[in-house]
């Protein structure tokens, strides 16, 4: 029973975001099973709903609205005119030093999205994200991704700025995704997106879609329902003219076979 | 509460409707803005978290859903969990550790739809309030300052095996508070 007692004492740890990555998974692992221990935190919960309120109302600083606007939809022009629900998720890397990533990580540590998209920017927000993320990930996940294919796209056309880009078709569970990391991309204008397409036979499937940062550099993770090896024979990202296509209108800038 | 409910800006939100995520920050940016500034003592760090919380919530990374309970409970909580991101960030700790509050005075006007927050405002701070010394500030280090167990300890003089019992004495106190203010707001 003592030990027990050691384990509930980690609630307020645990309740803080104190505890490392295994302990917190120790922690959880515990909590499934400890009826006070999910009485207590179920209490501390609730009271989410009154404590804030014991804050003395204080005025904003000036300008503060517009600040605070002006930031949340400059994230958002970045991430400009991508299908809503589309891509499991789309992020561009903020980083300067895209280059750095272009086609040294030809053997990728799994799990890789979550590696990956850390791998691609010195972006604290998008670092904290992925954090949060992996820590949600973690309570739900009980399986070990497993990389099914990975393959370097190869430009097709001549475009000035030579593009580059890969891809990892990662299995997680019964999904599996495509995680797409290019860069040395060309500018985009107006509604103009890249977008990843997956080809069977003749016939292209949409598969993310997102834009390229200032440096050139754009990734995008996408969910596909099911995954057949055998299904796809090919891979290519098309610069298209809105988020909206569905065959490519555009001009295939990269490809690979699958 | 006047105009849409919340749950109906949101879902305006996460269609990318900017104009709803403007009511939702007229609608929650002061209690959001005290709230910070009561965990972070610090005007910038509080406008960085306030700022932080609705580039998550624009961006809705970990999107709300109804069975998450209500809506501002949620974006209270990623307030906290933000508010203490950025204090852990810090390396030093804010410079007052607990404040005394001897009075409830307002400090500015309250539109009138923020009545119902106003209201619930002073009934918890006189909740609070009536919580003795030793209580509001084990509420204080637990809660708002996000501390670890070993430094509660430490702060408070209290043995480890000596904390949690004495956190869940103050807020069952304080609940009950809550209950006979609650009960005199309604009478």
């Amino acid at each position: 029973m003592a030990k027990l007692g050691a384990e509930c004492d980690q609630i307020i740890d645990y309740f803080n975001g104190h505890l490392s990555q295994a302990e917190k998974e120790a922690f959880e692992h515990h909590l499934e099973h400890c009826p006070e221990c999910q009485a207590e935190l179920a209490e501390w919960n609730a009271l989410i709903e009154d404590l804030p309120y014991d804050s003395e109302p204080v005025s904003p600083p000036e300008g503060m609205k517009e600040r605070v606007l002006t930031a949340v939809f400059a994230e958002e022009s970045s991430e400009l005119n991508t299908a809503p629900a589309e891509p499991a998720l789309v992020e561009e890397s903020k980083s300067k030093s895209s280059s750095q990533f272009r086609r040294s990580s030809a053997k990728w540590a799994l799990p890789a999205a979550a590696a990956l998209l850390l791998s691609l920017g010195g972006n604290a927000f998008l670092y904290n994200e992925l954090q949060q993320q992996s820590t949600e990930l973690s309570q739900t996940q009980d399986t070990v991704d497993e990389l099914l294919q990975y393959v370097t796209l190869s430009p097709t056309g001549e475009a000035e700025t030579s593009p580059a880009a890969t891809a990892s078709i990662v299995r997680t569970g019964s999904e599996v995704n495509v995680v797409i990391n290019a860069s040395s991309l060309g500018p985009l204008a107006n509604d103009e997106v890249y977008q990843v397409w997956l080809i069977e036979g003749e016939s292209p499937k949409r598969a993310g879609t997102f834009v390229a940062s200032e440096s050139g550099a754009g990734a995008v993770v996408f969910t596909l329902d099911e995954f057949n090896s055998d299904q796809w024979n090919q891979i290519a990202i098309s610069h298209e003219p809105d988020a909206q296509s569905e065959t490519p209108e555009g001009e295939v800038i990269l490809a690979s076979e699958l | 509460m006047s105009g849409p409910q919340d749950i109906e800006l949101y879902q305006q939100l996460l269609q990318k409707d900017k104009g709803a995520l403007e009511s939702l920050y007229d609608r929650y940016h002061k209690l959001i803005y005290s709230f910070s500034f009561r965990m972070t003592k610090d005007t910038t760090l509080a406008e960085e978290v306030v700022q932080e919380v609705f580039i998550k919530l624009w961006n809705s990374h970990s999107p709300y859903s109804e069975e998450k309970g209500k809506f501002s409970s949620w974006l209270l909580t990623m307030t906290r969990n933000t508010a203490l991101d950025h204090l852990r960030k810090q390396s030093s700790k804010p410079a007052v550790e607990f404040e005394e509050r001897d009075s409830l005075k307002e400090t500015a006007e309250t539109p009138s739809d923020l009545l119902e927050e106003k209201e619930k405002n002073l009934l918890v701070r006189r909740s609070v309030q009536k919580l003795k010394k030793e209580q509001r500030h084990i509420i204080e280090l637990f809660y708002f300052q996000g501390l670890t167990h070993e430094k509660i300890s430490d702060r408070t003089g209290l043995p480890l095996g000596t904390v949690k019992g004495r956190i869940r004495l103050a807020l069952k106190h304080l609940k009950s508070h809550l209950h006979e203010e609650g009960g005199k707001a309604n009478g």
